[in-house]
C-alpha cells in the first residue's frame, strides 16, 4: 500500500517545505487549478472520501451543501481539536506533515469558494501550533498561500486559532462558537453550518485527516481512491491502538483489515491477559466483546453492522483483568466534565450517570440503579443539541448490557442494607 | 486596581484581531496573551481584556471559566496537569496523581504555599499510546510512572 | 397560511411560525422554558419535544426551532414525545431546591405548572443532592439572584443582550457546574433590569420590591396602561384587598412587546403614597357634598369670562372631555388651556419617551390648546377671579412663574391625586382618583387609543375620578347634559362628539389599543384635518 497520509513520517525535517517539495508536496495544485470547483467536488464525491473526525459523512456531499452566490464569504474551519479518548493520530499529521494538511486545505477551499481558512488546534498542542505557523509562513513565502497561489489567480489565507481546553470544541458548531470568541457551546440546527456557520456565513468544517486525504485524490483521481479500501469505506486512514496492547501506536492502512488481526499483527497482541473488550473508535463508540470482534473489520459498514461505529478509528483494547465498571466510571466522569452544560438532558444526564456510577462502585446501589442508568441513557440520546449526550449514553448502554457481571458484583444483595433516599 | 497591557501586546493583539471579520473572535487569543503577560486571568485582567476586545466583562468571564487551560488562580511555577481519562487511567495515572497529592500536599486546583507547584487533573491529552501522560506547563511528559514522576519533581525543584 | 395537523387536528398557521407557537396559539398544551417569543431561540431546555412525521418515520425534535411546512403532521402527545418532555422536566427538577414555600415565583412557576400537568412521577434521583450555587444574592437595585433555582434557560442573558444591550449576566463554568452569575463587583443596574424577573421561568431572579410581599394566587389582575410617559406601555395592575403589589407588563406587540422600564414598573407604589385624602376649603375640611355645594355657589355667582381652567395631559380623555364640556357649557372656552407643566425626561431607543405624561395626544384629539399665554396674561391682569387646575402642578414645576400668574386669582380650585405644592396654594383642594382607581382611556404618543380599567377602590368614596367630580359640580350648578355615573358611559358619549372615536364603545376598544387618525406632528389641536370635534352645545 502506498502511504498517503503518513508518507513523510520518519523523514528528517518532514515538516519543512523543503522536504515536502522534494517528496511531491503541493503537486496536486497543478491538477487542482485546471479544474472547476464543481469538478473538484465531483471528484471528491467519486472518491467516496468520508469524514475522518468521527461522523463518517461523505466529504464531497458536505461540500456540495454550500449555497452559491449568497454574497457572503465562505469559510473553511479545520478541526484539529483532537480530544476523543483513544485518539491521537491528527496530532502526528500536524507534527510531521503540516504541508500535506495545508495542501488539502487549499484543495478544499478552492472547491467551496473559500478564501479564508482557520485551523482550530486544541490548546494543549502548542508544539503543533508552532509547527503549523512556521509551515504557513514558509508556504506564504513560496506562494503556496496568500494572493495568487502559484499564479493561479486564487487567493487563500490560512490562520491558526488556538483552543483552550474543552473537548466539546471538537463538535462542529462548538468549534465555530469557540472560533467566534465564545464558550464552545454547540448550536441548534437548523441552520446548518454549510448555510450559516462562522460569522453567519456558509462554512465547512473538516477533520485534519479528511483534508490530508484530498491531495492524493486530486492528483490520482477519485476513481483510483475508491479502488482502495472497501466498497463503502474507500481509501486509507490512520488507525491506532492503545490500552492493554503490547505495542500501542498508529498505522496507516486501507480500510478493511480485520480487527483481531489488527490487534495481533500491529498491536503485537493483548498485554497482561486475554482480550476482554474492544472499544473500536474512541470512547464514544459502543464496546464490543471478543466474539463480536471475530467478524469485525476496520471499516464504516462493518462497524455499523456490529452495532457500533468506526468513529475516529482509535481502538482501545481491554484485557480480562479489567473491571469494566471502573472503566465506565472513568468515562462518565469524562463526559460529565466535558459537557458544555447548555441542554438539560446532557448537563443533568451525564452528571447523573456519573453520580450513579460512584454509588455503584461504593457498593451502595441495587439493580434499580443499573436500570435507572439505562433509562437515563435512553432519555439522553436523541434529545439533545449535539451528540455529546449520545456519546455518553452509548458506552453506558453497551457496557452494562454486555458485561453485566462486572456491575452486578458491586450491587447490594440485601436490600434492607440500602440507605434511605437522600434528599 | 486596574491592569494595563504593554503597548507591544496591544499591537500583537491588533494584528491577531485583523485576521477575523468580527473583533470578538479574537477573545481566546486575547486571553492567551493576557495569560502570557500576567501569569493568570484575574478579574482585573478580564476587565482589561473586555475593553481591549470590546465586549462586556461577564462575556470574558464566561469564556475564561469555560475553558480549563486559562488559569483563574495564580498557578505555581510548575503547573502539573495529569491526565485522568480512560486509557491513562487504565495504565496507572491515578497512582501518579495520588503520589503528587501526597508529596506536594495538594488537591487538584491548589498551589503550594511557596508557589513552586500547582496541580490540575485534565482530560485526554491525545497521548493514549504513550501514557500515562502529563503536562508541566506547556511540555508533554509521556510514558510516566510513579517513579519517573518522582524523579521529574526532583528535577523541577532544582529549576 | 400553512395547513398542518397537530395531534390529529387540522389547523392553519402563518408561514414562518414554529411548531411550538403553532401549538400554543391553537390551545394545544406544550410546555417550554427557554423559548420566548420576543427573544432569539436557544433550544436548550428540551422540554418542548414533539414528534414530526417524515418519510423516514417519526422524528423527535424540539418545537421551538422547527418551522412549519405545508402538510406537516405533528404529535405533541404521542408516548415518545410525552416521555421526552417528562424526562427533561425530571432532569430540571433533579437538584432543584424545594423552595416553593419561600419562593416568590410559586403560583406562576413553569416548573410547578409543568410538574402538575405532565409530571407527578415517582422521585428517583437516588444519589445525594448536588448543591448548585448560592441563595438570595443581591445583584442589583431591584433584583435578587438564587443560583440554586436557575434552570439555565439563558432567557435573562438573551434579554440583556438584545434589549438594553448591557450584558451583565453570564453562565459560568460548563456541564453540571454551570451557574448563572454576574461579574464580581458589578451590578445589574440598567433601566430595564426588572424584566429579567419576568422572563425567568422560575424563581432564580426575583424582585426585591415583591420579595415575600404577596402570594400571586391572591392577586387580582386588571388590564391597564402605564401613565409614566407618552409610550403608554400595556400593563396589568395586580392587587389584593385594595393594595396594589405590582405592575406587570402586558403583552402588546405594537407598543411594548412584553417589556416595561423599571421606572414604570416600580411606580405602582407612587399612587399609594402621599395621597390627597381630604377635601379642603380654606383651612377647613369638608365632605364632598358640602365642598361641591360651596364651590357651585361661588362659581354660579361668577360671570362667563371670569373663570379659567387648566386641563391636563396626566388626566384621562374622559376627564379632559368633561372639563371641556363643562367649560363650554357655562364659561368662555378661550379661558381653557393645558399649558405644558409636565416632567420631561430622557428618551431612549427602547421604550422611554421624553414626554412623561400619558395623554398629550388626547388633548390634541379633544382640541384643547396648549397655548396658554393669553390665559396667563388675563390671569395676571386679574381678569380671572377663579381658576380650576385639574391634575397639574404649576407651583411644583415653575414656582416663581406660577406665583406671578396666580397672584391675582382669588379662588384657586385644585383637583389633585397627590399632595402637591399647588394643593398647598389652593383656596380649595379636592382629591381625585389616579388611573388605578378609575376606568378611562389615554391616547399615547403614536396616536394609539388605549383603555385602562379600574383595579381598586379609593380609601374613601368622596374621592371621585375628575370627570365624575366635574359632572357632579355641573349638576350642582344645575347645568344640563352631565348625567354621568361612570366613566365608561362618558367614553361612549365622547364617541358621538369626537369623529376619530366614531363607532367605538368603551368595551369594544381592542385590548392592544387602536391607532387613531390623528396628526402626530403638530402639538396644537388639529385643525381641519379631521374636522373640529363637535362638542355638545357648541355653536358650529
Amino acid at each position: 500500500m502506498e502511504p498517503q497520509l503518513t508518507k513523510r513520517f520518519g523523514l528528517r525535517d518532514s515538516h519543512t517545505l523543503k522536504v515536502s517539495l522534494q517528496t511531491g508536496g503541493y503537486a496536486s495544485l497543478k491538477n487542482l487549478f485546471g479544474m472547476k470547483p464543481e469538478q473538484v467536488i465531483e471528484e471528491v464525491k467519486t472518491s467516496g472520501l468520508k469524514g475522518r473526525g468521527g461522523a463518517g459523512f461523505s466529504a464531497g456531499m458536505k461540500w456540495s451543501f454550500v449555497p452559491k452566490n449568497t454574497g457572503k464569504p465562505v469559510y473553511l474551519a479545520v478541526n484539529a481539536d483532537e480530544g476523543e479518548p483513544g485518539t491521537f493520530t491528527d496530532r502526528y499529521v500536524l507534527t510531521y506533515d503540516p504541508h500535506l494538511l495545508l495542501e488539502g486545505i487549499i484543495c478544499a477551499s478552492y472547491a467551496i469558494g473559500c478564501h479564508t481558512a482557520y485551523i482550530y488546534v486544541r490548546g494543549e498542542f502548542l508544539d503543533q501550533i508552532k509547527i503549523l505557523e512556521r509551515a504557513i509562513e514558509e508556504a506564504e513565502k513560496a506562494k503556496y498561500l496568500g494572493k495568487n497561489i502559484q499564479g493561479s489567480g486564487y487567493d487563500l489565507q490560512v490562520h491558526v486559532h488556538r483552543g483552550a481546553g474543552a473537548y466539546i470544541c471538537g463538535e462542529e458548531t462548538g468549534l465555530l462558537e469557540s472560533l467566534e470568541g465564545k464558550p464552545g457551546k454547540p448550536r441548534i440546527k437548523p441552520p446548518f453550518p454549510a448555510v450559516s456557520g462562522l460569522f453567519g456565513c456558509p462554512t465547512i468544517i473538516n477533520n485534519v485527516k479528511t483534508l490530508a486525504s484530498v491531495p492524493w485524490i486530486i492528483q490520482n483521481g477519485g476513481k483510483a481512491y475508491a479502488a482502495i479500501g472497501t466498497k463503502d469505506s474507500t481509501g486509507t486512514s490512520v488507525f491506532s491502538l492503545s490500552g492493554h496492547v503490547n505495542q500501542p501506536g498508529y498505522w496507516e492502512m486501507p480500510f478493511g483489515l480485520p480487527m483481531l488481526e489488527f490487534i495481533e499483527t500491529y498491536g503485537k497482541g493483548v498485554k497482561g491477559g486475554k482480550l476482554k473488550a474492544v472499544i473500536p473508535g474512541g470512547s464514544s463508540t459502543p464496546v464490543l466483546t471478543p466474539k463480536e470482534c471475530e467478524t469485525l473489520t476496520l471499516c464504516y459498514e462493518s462497524m455499523q453492522s456490529h452495532g457500533t461505529f468506526l468513529g475516529t478509528g482509535g481502538a482501545i483494547i481491554l484485557n480480562d483483568q479489567t473491571d469494566m465498571a471502573k472503566i465506565l466510571k472513568s468515562m462518565t466522569a469524562f463526559y460529565s466534565e466535558e459537557s458544555c452544560g447548555q441542554c438539560t438532558p446532557c448537563r443533568e444526564g451525564t452528571a447523573w450517570e456519573n453520580r450513579l456510577m460512584k454509588k455503584i462502585l461504593d457498593g451502595e446501589a441495587t439493580s434499580k440503579e443499573l436500570d435507572l442508568m439505562l433509562t437515563i441513557a435512553d432519555n439522553m440520546e436523541g434529545h439533545t443539541i449535539c451528540a455529546h449526550a449520545a456519546a455518553c449514553a452509548m458506552p453506558v448502554r453497551s457496557f452494562i448490557k454486555k458485561f453485566p457481571a462486572d456491575f452486578e458484583k458491586y450491587l447490594v444483595k440485601n436490600t434492607t442494607a440500602v440507605p434511605a433516599q437522600i434528599h | 486596581m486596574a491592569v494595563e497591557f504593554k503597548k507591544e501586546t496591544v499591537q500583537e493583539f491588533e494584528e491577531i484581531a485583523s485576521r477575523y471579520p468580527v473583533r470578538r473572535a479574537a477573545l481566546l487569543p486575547a486571553l492567551w496573551l493576557a495569560q502570557r503577560e500576567f501569569g493568570w486571568i484575574s478579574p482585573e485582567v478580564m476587565e482589561a481584556v473586555a475593553s481591549l476586545v470590546g465586549c462586556s466583562p461577564v462575556q470574558v468571564l464566561e469564556v475564561a471559566q469555560f475553558y480549563s487551560m486559562y488559569h483563574k488562580q495564580k498557578p505555581g511555577k510548575h503547573h502539573l496537569q495529569v491526565c485522568q481519562t480512560v486509557v491513562c487511567l487504565m495504565n496507572g495515572s491515578e497512582k501518579i496523581l495520588r503520589m503528587l497529592e501526597e508529596k506536594l500536599g495538594l488537591k487538584p486546583g491548589e498551589a503550594t504555599p511557596d508557589g513552586q507547584f500547582s496541580l490540575q487533573t485534565v482530560e485526554c491529552l491525545a497521548s493514549c499510546h504513550t501514557g500515562p501522560c502529563m503536562r508541566v506547563n506547556d511540555i508533554y511528559h509521556e510514558h510516566m510512572t510513579v517513579e519517573k514522576t518522582e524523579q521529574l519533581l526532583e528535577e523541577l525543584k532544582k529549576k | 397560511m400553512v395547513k398542518i395537523t397537530v395531534n390529529g387536528q387540522p389547523m392553519e398557521v402563518p408561514e414562518g411560525t414554529n411548531v411550538l407557537d403553532a401549538a400554543l396559539s391553537n390551545r394545544v398544551h406544550l410546555e417550554h422554558f427557554c423559548y420566548h417569543r420576543y427573544l432569539p431561540v436557544a433550544g436548550n431546555c428540551r422540554t418542548c419535544m414533539v414528534e414530526i412525521e417524515t418519510p423516514r418515520g417519526r422524528q423527535l425534535t424540539i418545537g421551538c426551532n422547527t418551522h412549519v411546512t405545508e402538510g406537516m403532521v405533528i404529535h405533541t402527545d404521542s408516548p415518545k414525545a410525552k416521555d421526552a418532555q417528562k424526562s427533561a422536566l425530571e432532569m430540571l427538577l433533579l437538584d432543584h431546591p424545594l423552595d416553593c414555600p419561600v419562593c416568590d415565583k410559586a403560583g406562576e412557576c413553569k416548573l410547578q405548572d409543568q410538574y402538575m400537568q405532565d409530571g407527578r412521577y415517582e422521585f428517583r434521583r437516588s444519589v445525594p443532592r448536588y448543591f448548585k450555587g448560592g441563595k438570595a444574592e443581591d445583584i442589583g437595585k431591584h433584583v435578587m439572584l438564587d443560583q440554586e433555582r436557575c434552570v439555565l434557560c439563558s432567557r435573562c442573558i438573551r434579554f440583556l443582550d438584545e434589549i438594553p444591550k448591557t450584558s451583565e449576566l453570564g453562565i459560568l463554568h460548563r456541564g453540571h457546574e454551570a451557574t448563572l452569575d454576574i461579574f464580581p463587583g458589578k451590578r445589574l443596574d440598567n433601566p430595564y433590569s426588572g424584566n429579567v424577573t419576568d422572563v425567568c421561568p422560575v424563581g432564580a431572579l426575583t424582585l426585591k420590591e415583591f420579595r415575600f410581599k404577596q402570594r400571586v394566587w391572591f392577586l387580582k389582575k386588571t388590564e391597564s396602561v402605564c401613565p409614566g410617559c407618552a409610550r403608554g406601555c400595556s400593563i396589568t395592575v395586580e392587587q389584593n384587598k385594595g393594595k396594589v403589589y405590582r405592575f406587570m407588563p402586558r403583552e402588546n406587540p405594537e407598543i411594548n412587546k412584553t417589556w416595561i422600564c423599571d421606572e414604570g414598573r416600580f411606580s405602582f407604589d407612587h399612587y399609594q403614597q402621599n395621597r390627597l385624602e381630604a377635601i379642603r376649603l380654606g383651612h377647613q375640611e369638608h365632605s364632598l357634598k358640602d365642598g361641591l355645594k360651596q364651590l357651585a355657589q361661588i362659581l354660579s355667582g361668577m360671570n362667563k369670562d371670569e373663570v379659567g381652567a387648566i386641563a391636563s395631559p396626566y388626566a384621562s380623555l374622559e376627564d379632559n372631555f368633561i372639563l371641556k364640556k363643562f367649560f363650554e357649557k357655562r364659561f368662555d372656552p378661550k379661558n381653557l388651556a393645558a399649558p405644558d407643566w409636565t416632567l420631561k425626561g430622557e428618551a431612549d431607543q427602547i421604550l422611554k419617551l421624553a414626554d412623561k405624561s400619558p395623554n398629550q395626544a388626547g388633548l390634541r384629539l379633544l382640541g384643547i390648546t396648549t397655548q396658554a399665554d393669553n390665559l396667563f396674561a388675563r390671569m395676571e391682569k386679574g381678569e380671572l377671579k377663579a381658576v380650576l387646575v385639574m391634575q397639574q402642578d404649576p407651583f411644583g414645576r415653575e414656582e416663581a412663574k406660577a406665583k406671578k400668574i396666580f397672584a391675582k386669582v382669588k379662588v384657586l380650585v385644585v383637583l389633585s391625586v397627590h399632595k402637591t405644592a399647588t394643593v398647598e396654594q389652593g383656596a380649595m383642594a379636592f382629591p381625585v382618583r389616579p388611573f388605578t382607581e378609575k376606568s378611562g382611556t389615554f391616547v399615547n404618543g403614536t396616536s394609539r387609543l388605549q383603555r385602562f380599567r379600574q383595579a381598586i377602590e379609593p380609601t374613601n368614596q368622596d374621592i371621585l375620578p375628575a370627570s365624575l367630580w366635574i359632572s357632579r359640580l355641573a349638576q350642582e350648578m344645575k347645568l344640563e347634559g352631565f348625567p354621568f355615573e361612570d366613566t365608561s358611559s362618558i367614553f361612549n358619549a365622547m364617541t358621538k362628539e369626537v369623529d376619530a372615536l366614531k363607532g367605538l364603545t368603551f368595551n369594544s376598544i381592542p385590548c392592544m389599543g387602536k391607532v387613531l387618525s390623528l396628526s402626530t406632528a403638530a402639538t396644537e389641536p388639529f385643525q381641519g384635518l379631521n374636522a373640529q370635534p363637535n362638542i355638545l352645545g357648541a355653536k358650529p
